[in-house]
């Protein structure tokens, strides 16, 4: 067990963003996570291009068909070719993260924001509402949304961002509590300045590094999330060629067919890798007391 | 999910983090009355979240009930029956009202009550969800305190990149990738379902288990546990993996604290420090962790159990909402949030055993 | 009794940052007598947690720690060095022959045990004797050090009891194996003045009752006057002046110590004198050390091409009293 003996006191300085944004990139994991997500990035905008056969194409000739030349991935039980279909769920997962991880961020900060600032009531309120979604198990929440609204692709995304917005709205709302008790912030008050002139001039700057640490962190979960929704048969339907509805399909016809299932899988894990590592080093950044 | 799972968060975070030290006997019993009024208030909002999101936003219910089938005389029937007519408020009481008896009404595709699917699916996922939270923290748990204990060498950078993966592991994937696995390519594990036909144990609890166990028949058991195995290896991943990260960070970060440095300096040996005064502190805020994946443990049994094939309550869920069976949606959506709420509570409430600063004289 | 217990010499601690090593101790040489109490004083950064800390061998990597030797003559008359000592050997130490208590009695102690439970197990691991009899020893310590019944209160948690006796308590336990070296970094600096009275009283009277020495470590002058037999003074990880108590009080040579002595307020003085004189600037960044004489940019006695070229060494300016300082025969309180 080690002990960490008392630092002498060394100066701090004060640093531009690129300075931070330097040491996180210098870090391996931080590299490796870089370069999957803009993989990533890449694939759904090169998609069209990369991609041999059209997704949604059926060709029952080779339905079922092992993995080949032909058939990078192998080819479903109407013959889609699986890598086609892998590359266009990129899409998908793209779409999920700007959706839902963009609503739970708006929804959340709105939630923060409000309740930080109007304080007594109202953020009681507030701080309930969350209390209240949080209280669910966070797929049982999403469940109980899509059954109300009705399984698609848009409101499985829809349910997962509002499951997310707890965690925006905790962060913002502690932000804005911080900020509030800032002696600079009250002198300002008292002379007269308007709540949003505060918000925006110290909240919204002071918040930026921890919402990015979130909203990467969370890109991927929510990518894995709305992918277990399509693959319960809840959100995307088919045809659409979403990751999770692939491995719905993969485990119907597991048993024959392993590569249906396999590789869709492994492109969300990918993807959640990716964004994992780049959230893990961000953090650290963030919060060195998490460093080994 | 994220790396490191929100350490402050769920229905009463607020009152963890606020704790003072409170010594006194009556102070405890008011913080616990206090703790039972707010969780009062969330089932409500919860009871409310269902209430809303199950009967009203689908729409004409008389509707979705008869299908196409019915006349525009029976729909208005069965609507004064369910009392669709009267206002939201009373609705919900009536709702209320009942679901306190433990009456949903009845599943339109059992025909049973819709509370007697639930409680028949539950012992299922119970059994499912304590399985993985054992596997979970028994392995958890220690790898993190030997990764702390040499940070940056061999087996601490092994562990967190084996953890590293873990938490960004689709389940409903892993699962899969292990039935291929073990199940079809190796054969040495079935493939679904909780028990061989005519392996069923007679059902006392209704986990296949301990039923299996209380009848006293080794064969029953051993199969019970075959077919447990694999999701329970499954479910447990994610949670293994986040608890082996909080356990190695609140190691590390308390081994930097005063009173471990105390302790190297009256002499103690090396072990005791670690177990008695690093550990034993680390423990609060890793109960804390292990607590919160109570949330993870039950979403992911949904999707284990539809891969499994396990007849447990996250995949009845899931078929009655393919269905549209509403009675039996809000039954379970109810059940789980309430016990999920519980179990959070006593979580909290056992802070009161691990941290004398909150206990009474 | 006299005689020598604890010898340092050239004692060096560094650890690495990312601007380099830093050297938190530079060539530190020093040395305690039985039953002495050897005062080192100097602001924060100087150095002199760091030193106790690397006499007791709690430095631990990456810090380095470098001596020619740290000689202790035990409670069995053998002498160790501490420095070359495998861990094994250095746990019996701690605890037995050498303990030491910290500025932050809450944090320090460990909040999930009772005091009774922590103070026992120090005894417990370095004398062979049966829960009761520790604990009755426990309990006696508890009462020396004047907590009123101390049975109950060894059965207490840390958080129910006052920030004296939190202190008093680790006092008890640093003691209740009977060390012949007390290291008290700063024990009084968290508490209030009355209680750092009582604190200071009690400390010394132990010390006279068990032949105790003790390393005294804090920034407070008023302190050192009440309590040394010795003082040392340092300044960014050097020894900067050593000396008898009464040498340094009466005739110090060193425009630092000087600089501290002014600044202590006084009762008597009047609102007219002026403001309370600081010593101007700040202590020195370690990764970037002023060159020559450390305090140069700070002294009054500054004089250029002599402070700022070479590091003064330390130079006896009576028997018994060295300074480090090239221009001490000008300077006076």
């Amino acid at each position: 067990m080690t002990i960490s003996a008392p630092y002498p006191s060394l100066g701090a300085a004060k640093e531009r963003w690129y300075g931070p944004a330097a040491r996180v990139l210098r870090r391996h994991e931080a590299k490796l996570g870089l370069a999957i997500v803009l993989g990533f990035l890449f694939l759904t905008v090169a998609a069209p291009l990369l991609a041999p056969y059209d997704p949604y194409d059926q060709e029952l000739s080779s339905a079922l068909a092992p993995p080949s030349a032909q058939h990078l991935f192998g080819a479903d039980q109407y013959g889609r070719d699986v890598f086609s279909r892998v590359l266009y769920g990129s899409r998908t997962a793209l779409l999920a993260i700007i959706v839902a991880d963009g609503l739970a961020l708006l929804l959340g900060s709105a939630l923060g924001l409000v309740g930080g600032f109007l304080g007594g009531a109202v953020d009681a309120i507030v701080m309930r509402l969350v209390d209240v979604l949080l209280a669910f198990p966070y797929l049982l929440l999403a469940l109980i949304i899509v059954a109300a609204l009705g399984p698609s692709l848009t409101n499985s995304m829809i349910a997962i961002g509002i499951v997310y917005t707890p965690q925006y709205a905790r962060l913002i709302r502690g932000q804005v509590l911080a900020v509030r008790a800032l002696d600079y912030v009250r002198a300002a008050r008292a002379i007269g300045t308007p709540r949003w002139r505060i918000m925006l001039r110290h909240v919204l700057p002071n918040s930026f590094g921890p919402v990015i640490v979130m909203a990467t962190l969370q890109a991927g979960s929510v990518v894995v999330e709305t992918a277990g929704l399509s693959f319960l048969g809840l959100g995307a339907q088919p045809p659409s060629p979403d990751w999770g509805a692939l491995l719905a399909d993969g485990h119907n016809y597991f048993l024959t067919a392993w590569w249906i299932a396999t590789f869709p899988g492994l492109a969300i894990f990918g993807v959640v890798l990716g964004f994992n590592l780049i959230g893990d080093a961000l953090r650290d950044q963030f919060d060195p007391r998490r460093r080994t | 999910m994220p790396l490191e799972p929100r350490r402050v968060s769920g229905p009463f975070a607020r009152m963890r983090t606020s704790l003072s030290w409170r010594s006194d006997r009556s102070e405890l019993w008011r913080y616990i009355g206090w703790r039972l009024i707010q969780l009062a208030i969330v089932l409500i909002g919860v009871s409310i979240v269902v209430f809303f999101t199950m009967h009203v936003l689908p729409g004409d219910v008389a509707m979705l009930l008869l299908g196409d089938r019915g006349t525009a005389e029976q729909l208005a029937k069965l609507r004064l029956q369910l009392g669709l007519d009267q206002p939201v408020v009373v609705q919900y009481l009536r709702f209320v009202l009942a679901a306190a008896h433990g009456d949903f009404g009845t599943s339109l595709t059992s025909n049973r009550a819709a509370f007697d699917d639930v409680s028949t699916a539950f012992p299922v996922t119970l059994q499912l969800t304590l399985a993985a939270l054992t596997i979970a923290t028994v392995i958890g748990v220690p790898t993190g305190v030997f990764a702390s204990l040499r940070p940056g060498r061999t087996f601490d950078n092994l562990a967190m990149t084996f953890t590293l993966f873990g938490v960004s592991m689709p389940i409903f994937w892993l699962g899969l990738m292990l039935l291929l696995a073990f199940g079809a390519t190796l054969d040495w594990l079935p493939i679904g379902g909780l028990s061989e036909v005519g392996m069923e144990p007679p059902r006392i609890t209704g986990m296949s288990l301990i039923d299996a166990a209380l009848a006293g028949s080794p064969s029953m058991f051993w199969d019970a546990l075959r077919h447990l195995i694999l999701p329970a290896c499954t479910l447990a991943t994610v949670p293994l993996a986040f608890i082996a990260r909080i356990t190695r960070a609140e190691m590390l970060a308390t081994a930097t604290q005063d009173h471990v440095r105390t302790a190297r300096a009256k002499g103690l040996p090396r072990a005791r420090v670690i177990v008695r005064h690093v550990l034993r502190n680390a423990l609060i805020p890793i109960v804390t962790v292990i607590g919160l994946q109570l949330g993870l443990l039950l979403s992911g049994a949904v999707l284990t159990e539809t891969i499994f094939s396990l007849p447990g309550l996250g995949r009845l869920m899931v078929d009655s909402i393919l269905s549209r069976d509403y009675p039996v949606v809000q039954a379970g959506a109810l059940f789980i949030a309430f016990v999920f709420v519980l179990v959070n509570l006593l979580v909290d409430l056992s802070y009161t055993l691990l941290d004398p600063r909150i206990r009474r004289v | 009794m006299k005689g020598t217990l604890l010898e340092v010499e050239n004692l060096k601690v560094t650890f690495p940052t990312e601007e380099g090593p830093i050297t938190a101790v530079d060539d530190l040489s020093f040395t305690v007598g039985r039953g002495e109490t050897l005062v080192i004083v100097g602001e924060s950064g100087s150095g002199k947690s760091v030193t106790s800390l690397a006499v007791m061998g709690l430095i631990a990597p990456p810090g380095r720690v470098e001596a020619r030797a740290i000689r202790l003559v035990g409670k069995d008359g053998r002498t160790r060095d501490l420095s070359r000592l495998p861990e094994t050997e250095m746990r019996q130490i701690r605890g037995a022959e050498i303990a030491m208590i910290f500025q932050e009695p809450m944090t320090s102690l460990n909040p999930v045990y009772t005091i009774g439970e922590q103070i026992i197990e120090a005894i417990r691991f370095h004398e062979t004797m049966s829960r009761r009899a520790a604990r009755a020893r426990a309990e006696e310590m508890l009462r020396l050090l004047g907590i009123p019944e101390p049975r109950r209160r060894l059965d207490a948690y840390p958080h129910q009891l006052s920030g004296g006796m939190r202190q008093r308590a680790m006092i008890g336990m640093a003691l209740s194996c009977h060390p012949s070296l007390l290291i008290a970094d700063e024990p009084t600096t968290a508490l209030d003045v009355t209680v750092q009275a009582q604190i200071l009283e009690l400390i010394r009277g132990l010390q006279k009752d068990f032949g105790m020495a003790v390393i005294f470590i804090t920034h407070n002058l008023g302190v050192a006057a009440e309590i040394a037999d010795r003082i040392m003074v340092m300044y960014a990880g050097q020894v900067v002046e050593t000396g008898s108590a009464r040498a340094i009080f009466r005739g110090t040579r060193l425009p630092y110590t000087i600089g501290l002595m002014r600044s202590v307020p006084r009762l008597g003085l009047d609102r007219d004198s002026g403001p309370l004189p600081a010593i101007q600037g700040n202590v020195p960044d370690l990764r970037r050390l002023p060159k020559g004489c450390r305090f140069h940019p700070r002294c009054s006695w500054f004089e250029p091409g002599l402070c700022d070229a070479k590091l003064p060494p330390l130079e006896a300016c009576e028997e018994g009293h060295l300074v480090r300082c090239l221009r001490w025969r000008k300077v006076h309180a």
